[in-house]
């Protein structure tokens, strides 16, 4: 009976661990985020995707013909005409590594008008486009833009597409990497060091935010954490 | 007359009293629904603000050990940027 009591406690222990365990591995969900607005209520992300829609015809005279591509953008003409042939997971897989080939570059300060500040605020990085980030590099908010956009170009919708902004626990800075979402429902995360978590994330990290090229999702709401984020971007100065 | 006037003064009090017990729940409702969407909506704006100064910045290096992907995929890449470098497509010609 001691015996039968003592297994039970155990079973009780283990069941609680693993419990315990799962918000810290369990993966991104596009269900779960809280609609904050439209995707041009963040202003620089807006202004990153004007500027990428700018370079659209650029783009696609690059992929009708090598000859018409800036030398940044020859590996675009050669992964999308390589791709083609390939299955969902294989694009995937194919950009994450041509994306994180690329080399790190630290933001420079830059100023927007907010929308919902109404104001011009200092922020400490900017989002890049695509050509931008493929010809000069760019930190990992750049790497998580640049696979979007080349998923986007290879056949995924936007509603199966987010840059995910974390925070990892101990870390000095928010990280973001990019979710995709695939047919049968499994979401994958795209790190910038290669790491692909198959509905699974970096151990510590929380997910802040979500954005694409139509909406912002609140992944921390009502629950006062955002509080702790500091006001002014300098305190969150790159790792 | 006195006591005329002070029953139907008293009616009155006491019909007043009752409607308008009756009809403060739904305008503190009123109240209380309007400045939860004002609040609402204030607060998003409040978040949204602070999401945008979010400087996303930390740094994770390319590690070749990580999700090695498969010869074919591999190859792909290697041709991908061969073509990157010389602006030449085998494929192509």
């Amino acid at each position: 009976m001691r015996v039968a009591a003592a297994g039970c406690r155990r079973a009780v222990c283990l069941a609680w661990l693993l419990l315990a365990a799962f918000p810290a591995t369990a993966g991104y969900r596009f269900e779960t985020g809280v609609y904050l607005g439209e995707a041009d209520l963040m202003a620089d992300w807006a202004a990153a995707l004007a500027r990428h829609r700018a370079d659209e015809s650029l783009l696609e005279d690059c992929l009708a013909a090598l000859e018409a591509c800036p030398a940044h953008l020859r590996g675009v003409h050669a992964l999308v005409s390589r791709a083609a042939g390939l299955g969902a997971a294989e694009r995937v897989q194919l950009v994450n590594r041509y994306v994180n080939r690329r080399p790190y570059r630290n933001d420079r300060p830059v100023e927007v008008e907010s929308r919902v500040a109404e104001t011009l605020v200092r922020l400490s990085g900017r989002w890049s486009s695509l050509t931008e980030f493929l010809a000069r590099g760019g930190d990992c908010q750049d790497y998580a833009t640049a696979k979007y956009h080349l998923l986007r170009r290879l056949g995924f919708a936007a509603e199966d597409l987010r840059v995910v902004v974390t925070r990892e626990r101990g870390a000095r800075g928010h990280h973001a990497l990019l979710a995709v979402r695939f047919d049968d429902g499994a979401v994958w995360l795209l790190d910038s060091d290669n790491a692909i978590y198959r509905d699974g994330k970096p151990f510590g990290t929380r997910f802040v935010f979500a954005i694409n090229e139509q909406s912002v999702w609140d992944h921390e709401p009502g629950t006062g954490a955002w509080r702790s984020t500091p006001e002014t971007p300098e305190r969150e100065e790159a790792s | 007359m006195r006591s005329i006037m002070k029953g139907t003064w008293k009616r009155t009090t006491g019909l007043l009293a009752i409607a308008l017990a009756g009809a403060a729940p739904a305008l503190a409702d009123e109240r209380t629904a309007e400045g939860a969407v004002r609040t609402a909506s204030l607060e998003v704006r409040e978040r949204l603000m602070t999401l945008e100064r979010i400087h996303v910045t930390a740094e994770k290096p390319a590690d070749p050990t990580l999700d090695v992907p498969e010869p074919e995929l591999a190859r792909l890449l290697d041709e991908i940027e061969r073509i990157e470098q010389s602006g030449d497509d085998p494929v192509r010609e």
